[in-house]
């Protein structure tokens, strides 16, 4: 029996069928081409790859930081280490599968040396004065508060965790590996979480 | 069960993650109370809103200039992310503060062409061409003077320790002052870098006054 008509038949008598659809493989095979070529130092590649996924990458940013000065700044720190690290992208996932722990990675990482750095300049007195002001501990109720603006008003760790628990669908065993706490912390953390943005939605 | 107890596991029973005898408990304790089963309504509605945010979202400018300067730096021209990086270090020990007469001289006079005041100390940045630039350093050298003065005669009450960090803090915003002034000279008018100094400038401000609230509850 030819090879076409075995594939006809499976299609029909098997039920639906995974077919990835052209326009997919499509994409995959475009996205693929560009990585090859900004893996050869090709900044124009680069740049395509950058218009694919940089909202995708400045949402998350945008929600880790609270902030919309530092998801700027993180959003370009995201994509001058993804050029850093392409040649270790093996294309066996999308590109933007990839990009999204790096994302996260580098997201977190800014958080982790400013509390560094908090702590160097100033062993012995209360670091809470010198807080970035726009990470205020506690939300305070406000009628048809949107949800981006009360995330941004949670502690930062809360906030981490919620972002990457309820938006991105992390699992709290991946995000104690990406922040260093422990999983029972990130429960927590989404907890208080829960509690806070329930109270500020609260109208 | 009491609602206290019944909250206390709310989390856990919209996660699924109860056993079978707390899930029994809880469920109960539902059937029964009008008042919790509203807070498991807003929390469902929480999680239900926060898996539908879009996913995606527009950078408020195009972030691929900045991006590629740092991948392949332009001959001649500073590289103006490096000077943010390094702005970033005060940027976590200043906060938001009160609006300054220097940071306000800023914005008001680069939009009204006012004239560079006589008879005020030699600027700092006396060399960048901009005069509007000029006028504001005047009026930051005289506002942060008033606030040095005033931390100064604080010092003797500090510990050896804190002096350390309040001077390390101090030394780390004027390098990167000084990094934006060197940048604005070779970069005279320089929009980006005229902000960039402004916005120093308060940061500064703002850490000089978290320092004199500090040093006062010390």
């Amino acid at each position: 029996m030819a090879v076409g008509s075995m594939a006809l038949r499976d299609a029909t008598q098997s039920g639906p069928t995974r077919i990835p659809l052209p326009i997919d493989q499509e994409r995959r095979a475009r996205e693929r081409d560009l990585v090859r070529a900004a893996q050869d130092g090709d900044l124009v590649a680069f740049e395509a790859l950058y218009r694919d996924n940089v909202r995708r990458v400045f949402a998350l940013c945008f929600r880790l930081a609270g902030n919309p000065d530092l998801a700027e700044e993180l959003t370009q720190d995201v994509f001058v280490r993804a050029w850093q690290k392409l040649p270790s992208f093996r294309g066996e996932s999308a590109f933007s599968t990839w990009l999204h722990p790096l994302a996260v990675n580098v997201a977190l990482s800014e958080r982790r040396s400013r509390r560094r750095r908090l702590a160097r300049v100033m062993p012995t007195d209360d670091l809470t004065l010198f807080e970035d002001a726009d990470n205020t501990p506690t939300p305070a109720p406000e009628a048809g508060l949107d949800l981006d603006k009360a995330l941004a008003l949670l502690p930062d760790g809360a906030r981490a965790v919620f972002v990457l628990h309820e938006v991105e669908g992390y699992k709290h065993e991946e995000i104690a590996e990406m922040t260093g706490m422990a999983p029972g912390t990130s429960k927590a953390q989404l907890h208080r979480a829960r509690r806070l943005l329930r109270e500020a939605l609260a109208s | 069960m009491i609602c206290t107890d019944a909250r206390g596991k709310l989390d856990d029973y919209e996660d699924g993650l109860l056993t079978e005898a707390e899930l029994h408990e809880v469920e109960l304790h539902l059937a029964a109370c009008a008042d919790c089963r509203a807070e498991v309504s807003r929390l469902r509605a929480l999680i239900r809103r926060a898996s539908s945010v879009p996913r995606e979202m527009d950078p408020p400018r195009d972030l691929w200039p900045d991006i590629v300067d740092r991948l392949a730096p332009r001959e001649g021209r500073p590289p103006v992310r490096r000077l943010r990086r390094f702005l970033a270090h005060p940027v976590a020990l200043a906060a938001a503060a009160a609006v300054f007469v220097a940071l306000a001289t800023v914005t008001v006079r680069r939009e009204t062409a006012a004239p560079t005041p006589t008879g005020a100390p030699a600027p700092i940045a006396a060399r960048a061409s901009d005069d509007h630039v000029q006028a504001a350093e005047v009026d930051y050298i005289r506002a942060t003077g008033q606030l040095m003065g005033a931390l100064d005669a604080r010092r003797g009450s500090l510990s050896p320790e804190t002096r350390n960090a309040v001077d390390e803090n101090l030394r780390v915003i004027d390098d990167a002052l000084k990094q934006v002034r060197d940048a604005l000279e070779e970069d005279p008018g320089n929009r980006q870098l005229t902000r960039m100094l402004a916005s120093t400038h308060q940061k500064k401000l703002d850490l000089l006054l978290r320092l004199l609230k500090l040093t006062a509850q010390i």
